[in-house]
């Protein structure tokens, strides 16, 4: 099933064309990982895609109506803003918005969402606590709880990983591993080409507002391009039947 | 431990109906309680009878409504702005309607036709949420709305300036100053018509924002993306602050603070949730009010304190206090 | 205009010296030396100059004396210069005398002092007391003592004229005026009243000087005749509180008077007007039963 089906996307942002009529589509069962350098155009792509940055061409997504586009998608941004001092469990709930009727109290599918949520991303014990006390790290992972909360057939995630420590990144791409094994998808821009390699069933790869490469991790991932488009020497091997990358020198 | 949110609201709603009753039984007049109740369930006694349904009723009654305007507007605009630092004067909304009453007391017009200073004031009011949308444009995000708002107010202030510069002779600009301090004193039933039914239109705009304000929490593009509408948002958030703190700026003058304080106080109490804060702080804004409309009619009866006057003095140490500990919050 | 009044009022009585520190230094002038060149700046001492000048004298006004709203002697104000208060057009007049209200134009009146001119200054009169004392000093600063004295004598009958009967009843007023204010003891309004044979209300409620009247107050005090100023030139905006709906059956069943601001202003000799029409308003209450009559 296509969740997502992006038609020569573009996006201005003042002058620059940040994003160059991109075609593509996200399937059921893929976690898609975007990469590319920064100011390739990842967060514009992504959303442009979601209708919140006016964009040409086509987006199924940015075509819904408000309320549905909430229910067919979820949306991490990279800005990790939490307004107010609420706890974290009503941080997390507030991904059950689209899916409740406006003054309704919450059902128990609603409660047990959440509750799944804040256990897949460590955040359970923090539940009563007000989220704004908690570390960046901890509240990134509170944030990406509300968008797993949201349970929707697709996530698209700006940098999720970023200021995790270690251990939380796996978490973090393991959550969305389950949700494409699940047969559910998940798009999320990363840094950690590592990470993306381990996780992705397939890589894009922008640069300069274009793709210039799609396909599975070791098909993308070569070292011509990351010389190519990162401007990088790199190491990459296979490890126990997956890939490792690691950039070891700038080229040039 | 917190109160449960019902009994919060409870509460709040027990001490708003006690402090109106304290209201209609405090004024100059000294009244004992008694009498005072006679005379206005039972209607004894001519004067008495006056005094509490044709001058206090309608004092206690504009102050429980001007109090939850202002502090149901405070709580909507503080979460859709996600600053604490927030009140309804911040929109200029208060400072079109001074204008607008300002106009009606330096044309004349307000001697001519019994309701026109009101009148005009609503209508500032509207100009004023009118030139907010337009200046904010379609896809403005709160920033826009702030800026385009401080810019408004600092036009509104200095073209009520300028009234009271060319006042055509002293006394009408002390009446002027006078009026913009704010009051409840000895208004009528006929600003109670006048002003309600935008107070309520205005009022049932701000509800429905609740749960476009609690998606805000997580920043403008996460709200979007959980189905808010944000122009819809802000559109009923600038009418219904226009049409509610315009009516009350129409009939009471500025009142400053109450929209500040009262969300203030009540956000640690609902937990934070910019939803459940709007009607606490509807509450909490109506006692607010009307304790300090008791107080001017207590701490000086003789010198007819203004009521704008006695919020800010209040207000603005409150104000500070706020600003260092979001300083201290920052580091 | 009666607000400013009342702060006026209220001012002088705090401050006693404030007039006296302007009149008592100046020596009776005789006819002889008599300014030749005067120009006023308040509409106080505009109308004391134009009642008590000999013709010729007088040479400029301040705008406000040609206001009907303000002024009594509006028609009269035409035959001279208009000003402004402001020292520069005033030096350019050249003036042997200046004469002054002692709230108004501070800065102007320090810098024509220091310019070299005679400046005078009067502040607002307290009563009937004051009056006198304003007409015979503004009197004796002319050269026209004479004039002041006849002026003294035609308030004092008109005065005597209005009194109340020892046999006539003593129904309670009340001065209500734009903004919640009132009159109470140590004001001229207090004098006007009681010349006029009435009781003031604000007096009996323990008011002294000018000062607010809650409209509770005034409801429950119950009084026989409203007495309240009329608007001032474009905005009163406390109108609005005079027409509560409270007061409805007060003015109903009470009688109204409206009293020409311009009157109560500056007193001179047309408080005797205002103690005649609200005499006599006072005579058609208690003739009437009660009815009112507005006395203009």
């Amino acid at each position: 099933m296509t969740l997502l089906t992006l038609r020569a996307l573009s996006v201005r942002l003042g002058a620059r064309d940040a994003v160059r009529s991109v075609t593509l589509r996200v399937e059921a069962g893929e976690l898609v990982g975007l990469v590319g350098p920064n100011g390739a155009g990842k967060s514009s792509l992504m959303r442009g895609a979601l209708g919140l940055l006016p964009a040409g061409g086509e987006s199924s997504l940015a075509a819904l109506p408000a309320r549905e586009r909430a229910r067919a998608a979820a949306w991490l941004p990279q800005s990790r803003e939490i307004a107010w001092p609420v706890t974290v469990e009503t941080l997390v709930a507030l991904g059950r918005l689209p899916r409740r009727i406006p003054g309704a109290p919450m059902t128990d599918a609603d409660r047990e969402a959440v509750a799944r949520a804040m256990a897949r991303m460590d955040v359970a014990r923090f539940a009563d606590r007000p989220a704004t006390e908690l570390s960046g790290g901890e509240q990134a992972r509170a944030l990406i709880a509300r968008a797993l909360a949201q349970e929707a057939p697709l996530t698209l995630a700006d940098e999720p990983v970023a200021g995790l420590d270690p251990a939380h990144q796996l978490a973090c791409m393991e959550a969305f591993a389950a949700l494409a094994a699940g047969g559910a998808a998940a798009m999320a821009s990363l840094h950690d080409l590592g990470l993306a390699a381990r996780f992705c069933t397939r890589l894009v790869m922008l640069d300069r507002g274009r793709v210039v490469a799609d396909g599975p991790p070791e098909a993308v991932l070569t070292a011509a391009r990351l010389r190519e488009v990162y401007g990088v020497e790199s190491f990459i091997a296979r490890e126990a039947g997956a890939l490792v990358i690691q950039p070891l020198s700038r080229s040039r | 431990m917190r109160l449960p949110y019902p009994w919060l609201l409870a509460a709040l709603g027990l001490l708003v109906a006690a402090l109106f009753c304290a209201s209609l039984l405090i004024g100059p007049a000294g009244l004992g309680l008694a009498d005072g109740l006679a005379a206005l369930l039972a209607g004894r006694g001519e004067a008495e009878t006056l005094v509490m349904r044709e001058i206090r009723a309608p004092r206690a009654v504009l102050g429980l409504m001007i109090g939850a305007t202002l502090g149901l507007s405070g709580a909507a605009l503080q979460g859709y702005l996600r600053n604490p630092l927030a009140e309804p004067g911040l929109l200029g909304v208060t400072g079109a309607a001074s204008l607008g009453a300002v106009a009606a007391i330096y044309t004349g017009l307000s001697l001519l036709i019994p309701l026109a200073l009101p009148l005009m004031a609503l209508g500032g009011a509207a100009l004023a949420a009118l030139m907010l949308l337009g200046l904010a444009g379609a896809r403005g995000g709160a920033l826009t709305l702030i800026l385009a708002g401080v810019a408004l107010s600092a036009l509104c202030g200095a073209l009520t300036a300028l009234a009271l510069n060319l006042s055509p002779n002293p006394f009408a600009a002390t009446e002027i100053m006078f009026w913009m301090m704010g009051s409840l004193a000895d208004r009528s039933w006929l600003h109670v018509q006048l002003a309600a039914p935008f107070m309520l239109a205005g009022w049932a705009a701000l509800a429905v924002a609740g749960r476009g304000l609690d998606a805000l929490t997580l920043g403008e593009d996460a709200a979007a993306s959980l189905g808010v509408r944000l122009d819809r948002l802000r559109l009923a958030l600038v009418l219904g602050t226009a049409a509610s703190v315009g009516a009350a700026t129409a009939v009471a003058g500025g009142v400053g603070f109450v929209g500040l304080v009262a969300p203030h106080l009540l956000r640690r109490a609902v937990g934070a949730r910019p939803a459940r804060l709007l009607p606490a702080a509807a509450l909490g804004g109506a006692a607010l009010l009307l304790a300090a409309d008791i107080a001017v009619r207590l701490v000086a009866p003789e010198r007819d304190l203004k009521l704008g006057v006695l919020t800010a003095l209040v207000g603005a140490p409150f104000f500070l206090r706020l600003v260092l500990s979001t300083r201290r919050g920052l580091a | 205009m009666v607000l400013a009044l009342a702060g006026a009022a209220v001012v002088a009585s705090a401050l006693p010296s404030a007039a006296e520190s302007g009149g008592g230094g100046a020596a009776p002038a005789r006819p002889d030396h008599a300014p030749r060149r005067v120009v006023s700046m308040n509409l106080c001492t505009d109308q004391m100059a134009m009642l008590l000048a000999a013709p010729g004298q007088l040479h400029s006004v301040s705008w406000m004396a040609s206001d009907p709203r303000a002024s009594v002697l509006h028609d009269r104000a035409g035959a001279y210069v208009a000003n402004h208060g402001r020292a520069e057009e005033i030096f350019l007049m050249r003036p042997d005398l200046i004469v002054a209200g002692a709230f108004t134009t501070r800065e102007s009146v320090s810098m024509l002092r220091r310019l070299g001119f005679r400046v005078e200054e009067f502040a607002p009169p307290a009563g009937f007391d004051g009056i006198r004392a304003d007409l015979r000093r503004m009197g004796a600063l002319l050269g026209r003592e004479a004039r002041a004295e006849a002026l003294v004598a035609e308030l004092d009958a008109g005065l005597e004229a209005a009194r109340a009967g020892a046999d006539e009843a003593r129904p309670l007023a009340a001065l209500r005026y734009a903004g919640a204010w009132s009159s109470g003891a140590g004001t001229l309004a207090h004098e006007i009243l009681d010349a006029a044979g009435l009781r003031n209300l604000g007096a009996e409620l323990g008011l002294v000087g000018t000062a607010r009247l809650p409209l509770e107050r005034l409801v429950m005090g119950a009084p026989e005749l409203l007495v309240t100023g009329r608007p001032f030139s474009p905005p009163s905006l406390s109108e609005a509180e005079v027409r509560h709906p409270a007061l409805a059956p007060l003015l109903s069943r009470a009688g109204a008077a409206a009293i020409a601001d311009a009157r109560w202003v500056c007193g001179a000799p047309f408080a005797a007007g205002a103690v005649a029409d609200l005499a006599a308003a006072r005579r058609t209450l208690t003739a009437g039963d009660g009815r009112g009559g507005a006395a203009r």
